[in-house]
C-alpha cells in the first residue's frame, strides 16, 4: 500500500492511504480522546469528541477523516479543546452517574477524560434520571440512563450478530435505544416486573435491595409490546464488550455470592474458572493480554474463601470425552449432518430461537460448566459425604449467555451463581486482592486436572480440535474393541489440528480422523452462523462437524471479558491459550486421569447414568422476557 | 453524442443547483455520468421542501410538471440511469400524485414517486434522502462516499433539487433565460412566487414583489429556519442558496421569535451527533430560562454554539444558530454572542 507523509503537531509520521488520523494518532500513542469508534465496528462519527484541527478544514473528527499526503493536523489546539469539552461535557449529563456499586468504576473511560480535560460534570444538568433499566431474561441488563446513544450496541447486534434486538427510536433528544418492538418508554403501561432469586440487580447497579426475589420471569413478558417474534436477545454480551459506558452489563451475581463468602453456614463453596478468564483477567489488572494468570487465579479464590478453587477445563475434558463418543455415534446413524457443538449457550438460544428446525442437530453433551458443575454435585459431593443441596457452585466465565444457562431449569441449578471476568476482577479490587502479585498456587485436586485440550475451548476452534483429538483415538478403540470406552495402550493419537485455528469467521476444513474422512467447519459470530445455516438450508453445502461460537473468536472475546476488546486484543488471548496447551503433558481429555477415573468409578459403564448427567434436550424457544426495572 | 452535449450545455448555461447546496450541476452530473455502478445508477428528484417559507417546489409542481419530469428523463438517459424517482414530502404526495403519475404514465417513463415518510427537515439531505428510501432512519450518513459515487442501494446517484430538473429542461430545449424562483412570505404579505433573474439582490427581488423596505420590518433571507436576518438596510445584498425572504414585524416578541427557531431545531435534530442532538436542546432550554429572568451563562452561550457550529455531523446542526445569531446581531444590536 502506497506510504505518504503527514505532520502531527509538527512533526512528521508515515501512513497509509485509507487510513484515518485517529488510526495513526493512536498507532503513534498520540492522545485522542474517542467514545464511539470501535475497531470491530463502522465508522460513526456520532460522539464527536475525536476532534483534531487540519489546516484548511478546521475542525474535523480524526475517526472519520482519511489521511491526505502532506496534511497538518493539530491535536491540542484553543479550538479542539472548548469543542472537546463541550461535546464530553454534553455527554456526561446523558450519563447518570452510579459510580458507586459499577463495576467498571476502576475502568471508566468517562472519569478518565473527565479528569483529564477538566470538564464541568455538572455544567448541565442530568437529563435522562427516569430512564428505564431493561433486563433481558436472566443474563444481560441494559441501563438507559447510562446511555451515551452511541450506537455501538446497536450495530453489533445487528451486524455482528444479525439478532436487531436493539433499536433506535424517536428523533433528536428524544432519541433512545432499546430492545426492538418495547414502548418507548410509558412506566405507568408496563406490568410489575416479576423476579426470579438473582434478577434485578445489574453489574453497575444498585438497585439490588429494593428488588422482590424468589419469583420466576417468565410469566410478566407477554403482556409488553410483544409486537411479532422475530427478534430476541442470545445474551452473548458483545453489546456490553462494545459498550464504551458500561450502560450494559450482565445481571449482576457477585453480590450473593459475596453475601456468601461472608456467611457461609453449612455450605461448601467452590468456585470454578472457564478456560479463556486465566489468559485475560489480567487485563484488569493492568496486565498485557495473554498473560497467564491461572495461578494467581487459584490463590485468588482461596484468598476471597472459596473453599475448593477448581477448573471448568475438567468439565470440559468431560465434555470432549462425551462429544467425541457421541459424534461417532452421529457418524454411523442416520441422523442428520452436521452435528454442531452446543457449549455456547448463545449459540443454542440463536439455533432454538432463530433456527428450530436444526435444534436435532446440536449435540445433547452438556456445556463444560454444566458438566463439571454436575460432577461437583455427584461425584464430588460423594466424596466429601455432603447433601448437593450444601454446596454452592459459582463459575468464574467469559460469557453472560452462561447466567441464562445456569438457569435453565433442566439444569438443576448444578451451578450456582455465574460471575463474568470483569465482575469477579471486580470483586477482587474490592477485596483489595492484587490479583497479579499473588503467589501462584495449584487449583485443587481432583477437579482442577485438566488437558490442553480443555483449555484450548476458550478460543474458536479449540471444540472441535478437542473432539478430533479424542475423536480420533476413539475411532482407533472403536477399529480394535468394537467400542467405544477408553482402554489402555492404544496408538498415539493426532494432537494438533491447525487448520481450525484462528480468527477468521468461517473456517472449512477436510481433516482425516481415525482413517475416517471429515468435513468439518469453525464459525464464529453469529452473523456468520447465520449466512453458515442459510446455505446448509438450500443444501448448498455438506459438512459432518461444525463448531459454533457466538463471540468473536470464541470465549476469548465474550461478552464477559475485559473491555475493551479487539482483535490484537483477541488474538493475544487464543495464542496464550494454544501456548498452555502446548506446554502441558496431557493434550487429550481422553487421557485426563481424572475423566479416567470418574468413567472408571463412578459411572462404571452406566450409559443411563452418563445420558443423564452429561446431556440434555433443546427445545424451540419463544421470544424470552424483557422488562423495566 | 446527447451525453456530452447536456452536459456542456448545462455547464455553459453555469446552473447551480437549486437546492441549497451552491454546486455546480454539471459538474454533479459529470461525476455521476463517470461513476461506475455495480448494477445500475438512479435519478432521483427531491422535492422534500421542508425549509420554512420555501414553496417555490410546489409552485413548479403546480405548474411546470411536464417539465420537471423532462428533466429527469433527461439526466436519465444522460448518466443512463434506467430507474429514476420522484421523492415528495407527504403533503406533495397526495397533491400531485395523480397529476404526476399521468404524465409519467402517458411518457412510458420509468419513474416512481416515492413518499416520503415524515415532513422532516433532514430528510431532505442528499444521504438522508438515501436512507429514507432505504427504509433506514431519515438521517444524513456520513460523506465520503458522496451519492454521486455510492447513493441510493450503494449505486452512483444522482440527486437534485425539483427547480434544477426544469431547469435542465429547459436548457435542452434552449428556453433557458437565467431565471430562478423566488418566494415572498411573512407578515402583511401574501404567499408569492416570483420567476426572476438570478443574482439580483434581495432589494431588487423586494421590489419585483412590491414592497418597499422600511424600518418597520426585518427580512429573513434564504430559508426560514436557517435563512439570515438582516434589517431593512442591509437588503442591498445576492441571496445565498434558497431565493427566499421572509417578513417580520419589527415588533415582533423577542421570545417569540428566537423560540420558535430554537424549537425548530431541537425537534428537527435526527438524533445522531451529540453538539446537535444535545447542544439544540440545552441551547432552547438555556435561552428560554434568558427570556423568563433574564439570566444567562455567557460561556455555556457560546460554548453550545462553537461546538454546534464546528462539530455538528451535518449542515443541518452548523447552521442551527444562524437565524438567531443574526437576528440579535443585525436587528438586536445584543451583543449575546460571539462575533460572526
Amino acid at each position: 500500500m502506497k506510504k505518504i507523509k503527514i505532520n502531527i503537531n509538527n512533526k512528521n509520521y508515515f501512513a497509509k492511504l485509507g487510513e484515518t488520523i485517529l488510526d495513526v494518532a493512536l498507532r503513534e500513542k498520540i492522545e485522542i480522546p474517542h467514545l464511539c469508534k470501535h475497531p470491530d465496528l463502522s465508522i460513526k462519527a456520532n460522539c464527536r469528541v475525536c476532534l483534531v484541527e487540519v489546516k484548511g478544514m478546521g475542525l474535523v473528527t480524526s475517526c472519520s477523516t482519511q489521511v491526505e499526503e502532506a496534511i497538518e493536523v493539530f491535536t491540542e489546539t484553543e479550538n479542539i479543546k472548548r469543542a472537546r469539552k463541550t461535546n464530553l461535557e454534553l455527554i456526561f449529563a446523558e450519563h447518570i452517574e452510579k459510580c458507586d456499586t459499577c463495576i467498571y468504576q476502576n475502568n471508566c473511560i468517562l472519569l478518565k477524560y473527565a479528569k483529564e480535560y477538566d470538564l464541568k460534570i455538572s455544567r448541565f444538568e442530568e437529563r435522562k434520571k427516569h430512564y428505564p433499566i431493561w433486563q433481558f431474561s436472566d443474563s444481560i441488563q441494559f441501563d438507559s440512563s447510562k446511555c451515551i446513544d452511541c450506537r455501538n450496541c446497536v450495530e453489533v447486534c445487528e451486524k455482528m450478530q444479525t439478532c436487531n434486538f436493539y433499536e433506535i427510536a424517536e428523533r433528536g433528544v428524544e432519541t433512545v435505544v432499546k430492545p426492538r418492538g418495547q414502548p418507548v418508554c410509558h412506566p405507568e403501561l408496563l406490568p410489575v416486573p416479576d423476579w426470579n432469586s438473582r434478577a434485578g440487580v445489574s453489574e453497575s447497579s444498585n438497585q439490588v435491595s429494593e428488588m422482590p426475589k424468589q419469583v420466576r420471569h417468565d410469566t410478566c413478558l407477554d403482556l409488553l409490546n410483544n409486537n411479532d417474534n422475530k427478534f430476541d436477545c442470545t445474551y452473548c454480551g458483545q453489546c456490553i464488550a462494545h459498550c464504551p459506558v458500561g450502560a450494559i452489563s450482565g445481571v449482576a451475581h457477585w453480590q450473593d455470592v459475596e453475601k456468601l463468602l461472608e456467611n457461609r453456614g453449612n455450605k461448601i463453596l467452590i468456585a470454578q474458572i472457564a478456560p479463556s478468564i486465566r489468559v485475560s483477567i489480567g487485563e484488569e489488572f493492568g496486565q498485557e493480554p495473554g498473560k497467564i494468570m491461572t495461578g494467581q487465579l487459584a490463590a485468588s479464590m482461596k484468598k476471597l474463601g472459596f473453599d475448593y478453587a477448581f477448573d471448568v477445563s475438567l468439565g470440559a475434558d468431560l465434555t470432549t470425552y462425551e462429544e467425541a463418543r457421541e459424534l461417532i455415534k452421529w457418524l454411523e446413524s442416520s441422523k442428520p449432518r452436521p452435528m454442531f457443538t452446543s457449549c455456547c449457550p448463545s449459540w443454542v438460544k440463536f439455533v432454538e430461537f432463530f433456527y428450530p428446525e436444526f435444534i436435532s442437530h446440536l449435540t445433547t453433551t452438556n456445556s463444560p460448566q454444566i458438566c463439571s458443575g454436575s460432577i461437583i454435585k455427584t461425584y464430588f459431593a460423594n466424596i466429601l459425604k455432603k447433601d448437593p443441596l450444601d454446596i454452592i457452585v459459582v463459575s468464574i466465565v467469559p460469557c453472560t449467555a452462561k447466567k441464562h444457562e445456569a438457569n435453565l431449569e433442566k439444569h438443576a441449578k448444578v451451578v450456582d451463581y455465574v460471575l463474568t471476568t470483569r465482575e469477579y476482577a471486580y470483586l477482587l479490587h474490592k477485596h483489595k486482592i492484587d490479583l497479579p502479585n499473588l503467589k501462584p498456587e495449584d487449583l485443587d485436586k481432583p477437579l482442577g486436572i485438566h488437558s490442553g485440550a480443555a483449555v484450548i475451548y476458550g478460543a474458536s476452534g479449540g471444540v472441535m480440535e478437542s473432539a478430533l483429538r479424542s475423536a480420533d483415538y476413539f475411532l482407533r478403540v472403536k477399529k480394535q474393541t468394537g467400542s467405544i470406552k477408553y482402554k489402555k495402550g492404544i496408538a498415539m493419537t493426532r494432537i494438533e489440528f491447525k487448520q481450525v485455528r484462528g480468527t477468521q469467521g468461517i473456517k472449512e476444513a477436510t481433516v482425516k480422523v481415525g482413517g475416517q474422512k471429515l468435513n468439518i467447519a469453525v464459525i464464529n459470530e453469529l452473523g456468520n452462523a447465520r449466512d453458515f445455516l442459510e446455505k446448509l438450508k438450500e443444501n448448498k453445502i455438506k459438512y459432518d462437524y461444525v463448531e459454533v461460537m457466538a463471540c468473536p473468536g470464541g470465549c476469548i472475546g465474550g461478552g464477559g471479558q475485559p473491555v475493551p476488546t479487539n482483535s490484537e486484543i483477541r488474538a493475544k488471548r487464543a495464542a496464550a491459550l494454544y501456548k498452555i496447551d502446548e506446554n502441558l503433558p496431557i493434550r487429550t481429555a481422553h487421557n485426563n486421569p481424572v475423566v479416567q477415573k470418574i468413567y472408571k468409578k463412578y459411572f462404571k459403564g452406566d450409559e443411563e447414568l452418563i445420558e443423564k448427567i452429561f446431556h440434555s434436550k433443546f427445545k424451540a424457544v419463544e421470544k424470552a422476557g424483557y422488562y423495566e426495572i | 453524442m446527447f451525453t456530452q452535449k447536456i452536459i456542456k450545455k448545462i455547464k455553459k448555461a453555469g446552473l447551480i443547483g437549486r437546492g441549497c447546496n451552491n454546486f455546480s450541476t454539471a459538474d454533479k452530473w459529470e461525476l455521476v455520468r463517470k461513476a461506475k455502478a455495480k448494477d445500475e445508477k438512479f435519478v432521483i428528484c427531491n422535492v422534500s421542501e421542508s425549509e420554512p417559507g420555501v414553496f417555490k417546489d410546489r409552485y413548479i409542481l403546480e405548474n411546470y410538471p411536464e417539465k420537471v419530469v423532462d428533466g429527469i428523463k433527461i439526466a436519465m438517459k444522460t448518466i443512463h440511469a434506467k430507474k429514476g424517482f420522484i421523492y415528495l414530502n407527504p403533503e406533495y404526495y397526495e397533491q400531485f400524485y395523480d397529476y404526476l403519475i399521468n404524465i409519467i404514465n402517458s411518457e412510458n417513463s420509468n419513474i416512481e414517486l416515492y413518499e416520503k415518510p415524515l415532513h422532516d427537515y433532514v430528510g431532505g439531505e442528499e444521504t438522508a434522502v438515501v436512507n429514507s428510501m432505504e427504509g433506514k432512519r431519515v438521517e444524513p450518513r456520513l460523506k465520503p462516499p458522496f451519492p454521486v459515487i455510492s447513493g441510493f442501494l450503494n449505486e452512483p446517484t444522482l440527486i437534485n433539487n425539483c427547480e434544477t430538473f426544469y431547469a435542465v429542461s429547459l436548457i435542452n430545449s434552449n428556453e433557458y433565460k437565467n431565471t430562478k424562483f423566488y418566494c415572498l412570505s411573512g407578515d402583511g404579505v401574501e404567499d408569492q412566487v416570483l420567476e426572476l433573474p438570478v443574482g439580483i439582490t434581495v432589494s431588487q427581488a423586494l421590489k419585483k414583489f412590491n414592497h418597499t423596505p422600511n424600518n418597520n420590518f426585518f427580512y429573513q433571507i434564504s430559508g426560514g429556519a436557517s435563512g439570515t436576518c438582516y434589517n431593512h438596510k442591509q437588503l442591498n445584498r445576492k441571496f445565498s442558496g434558497l431565493a427566499s425572504i421572509i417578513i417580520y414585524n419589527i415588533n415582533k416578541s423577542e421570545k417569540d421569535v428566537v423560540m420558535k427557531w430554537l424549537d425548530f431545531f431541537k425537534n428537527e435534530s435526527c438524533g445522531q451527533c451529540v453538539p446537535c442532538r444535545e447542544g439544540t436542546y440545552r441551547l432552547r432550554n438555556i435561552m428560554e430560562e434568558y427570556f423568563t429572568t433574564g439570566k444567562l451563562d455567557k460561556e455555556v452561550f457560546e460554548d453550545l454554539i462553537f461546538s454546534l457550529q464546528n462539530t455538528s455531523f451535518c449542515p443541518l446542526g452548523r447552521i442551527s444558530v444562524n437565524a438567531m445569531l443574526s437576528y440579535f446581531k443585525n436587528i438586536k444590536n445584543k451583543n449575546l454572542n460571539e462575533k460572526n
